[in-house]
């Protein structure tokens, strides 16, 4: 009988240990909200339970970016494309301008293969919009006038708010970075009303702040081919201030005899880039990391390396076009397997 | 060490073998889906295999669960990113037809990830 006490309390103890190691790693300490902003689902996850007044100022906050670097309606960015239809001259508002000045040198560093100039070739391919989505590529002839008119944010001059281009008819879309730009803005405002602990996920293109209570924030990294067996490409644990962004050919695109044409243009040819099926870099700017991951995607693996190099970018992966994997030192050093989940 | 003592071990072993599998292992694969849209905020077991009719502004979104995994299998956007983004089922996933404002999260299990990047 006394032996069987004993049992049952060696049995109790360890029920009430296992239930404090789970305790404090359950999800419940982290509080999850969903919005939809900037053309995507947007998740905010704060460790422990934020002030109800923060995310009303998050939506807002998000609100006034997606008006003001939409290509569609009547916001800063959409009128200034408007000025351009007719003038090779504009002015770039205040709310614009740094936004401007950050794409156009990592337009230069990354040798063309990151631009905001392409808005014309996007709207052509129907990628700007859900009402323009198309199910066959454009006419070759019609890409060809829309590379030859575009103007490249490159070979822009740009000083203060004074914007001055070779030709008339531009149209600049920073869906390539703009996303980031919001994201670094947002997760600074999260930063202001005393939220540490923090991820932002705009539709898989992510920035932390802080750590979860038990743990670094962890992120998994989706696999550009998923299958039953496999839908995680590989996982990684992401510090303070870090942001993760993937590019992939997945999501946005149609299938026309055969082949599949994604939204992921190559400002040079004006078609579909054909060297990879999805890129991913890591850097503390979210903005960098989003105009990168476009840039390291388009460059596909030979150029992979010295694009990255001149971005400024040490951490990244490329999966290319036969599914093969490339990627940096840094980067190599911090993934871990995905199991198959 | 009598029988009953033999009994009893074996029982206080079976108790641990399960207090183990209880506590130490939780599943990784999430358990419910919170599936909301504009006007309509739906609770989804994913032990029940089920499908639902979700309303946005274009129109019905369906979603399925099968074995424990949720997906979008139809809805009235162009781009069919939802559908095309196949079955979910770890904790921490989310799936969203934008233009129909519906989304769906997945929890409940231990999330080996806290967010995934796409």
């Amino acid at each position: 009988m006394k032996q069987a006490l004993i049992g049952l309390v060696l049995c109790a103890i360890l029920a009430w240990g296992a239930w404090q190691q789970r305790g404090p790693h359950s999800d419940t300490d982290v509080t999850q909200r969903e919005l939809f902003a900037l053309g995507t689902l947007i998740q905010i996850s704060i460790a422990g339970q934020p002030d109800p007044t923060v995310m009303p100022q998050v939506q807002d906050a998000l609100t006034e970016l997606e008006k003001r670097w939409s290509v569609l309606g009547d916001g800063d960015l959409a009128q200034l494309n408007q000025q351009l239809l007719e003038s090779t001259r504009a002015t770039v508002p205040a709310t614009l301008q740094a936004g401007f000045s950050a794409a156009q040198a990592l337009c230069q560093s990354s040798g063309g293969r990151f631009d905001p100039g392409v808005g014309d070739l996007v709207k052509l391919w129907g990628f700007d919009d859900e009402d323009h989505f198309r199910d066959s590529p454009p006419p070759k002839a019609e890409i060809d006038a829309a590379l030859a008119q575009r103007s490249s944010l490159c070979e822009a001059s740009l000083n203060g708010d004074s914007l001055d281009l070779p030709r008339t008819h531009a149209r600049f879309d920073f869906g390539a970075s703009a996303k980031g730009r919001a994201v670094d803005e947002v997760i600074e405002l999260l930063r202001g009303l005393d939220i540490h602990n923090t991820i932002v996920n705009a539709g898989g293109d992510i920035k932390v702040i802080g750590r979860r209570p038990d743990r670094a924030w962890r992120i998994g990294i989706r696999h550009p081919r998923p299958d039953q067996g496999q839908t995680m490409l590989a996982s990684l644990e992401v510090g303070d201030g870090e942001a993760i962004f993937t590019s992939g050919d997945y999501e946005r695109y149609f299938i026309h005899d055969g082949q599949r044409y994604h939204h992921i243009l190559d400002p040079r040819t004006g078609y579909p880039a054909g060297h990879s099926q999805s890129a991913t870099v890591i850097h503390s700017s979210a903005e960098l990391a989003d105009a990168a991951a476009t840039a390291l995607f388009v460059a596909g693996a030979e150029d992979a390396a010295a694009v990255m190099q001149a971005m400024g970018i040490e951490t990244w992966l490329l999966i290319d076009a036969n599914g093969a994997q490339h990627a940096s030192a840094d980067m190599l050093a911090r993934l871990s397997p995905a199991n198959a989940s | 060490m009598t029988r009953a003592d033999q009994l009893l071990l074996v029982i206080l072993l079976i108790g641990i073998g399960m207090l183990f599998r209880l506590y130490w292992t939780p599943p990784r694969q999430a358990t419910q889906a919170v599936v909301t849209g504009p006007q309509q905020r739906l609770d989804l077991d994913l032990s029940k295999n089920t499908r639902v009719h979700v309303h946005g502004p274009l129109g019905d979104s369906t979603l399925e669960v099968v074995d424990g995994a949720v997906r979008f299998v139809a809805s009235p956007c162009r781009h069919q990113i939802c559908v095309r983004s196949g079955w979910h089922h770890s904790a921490g996933a989310v799936a969203a037809c934008v233009p129909n404002r519906i989304s769906v999260v997945l929890s409940g299990g231990q999330s080996e990830f806290d967010a995934i990047s796409y």
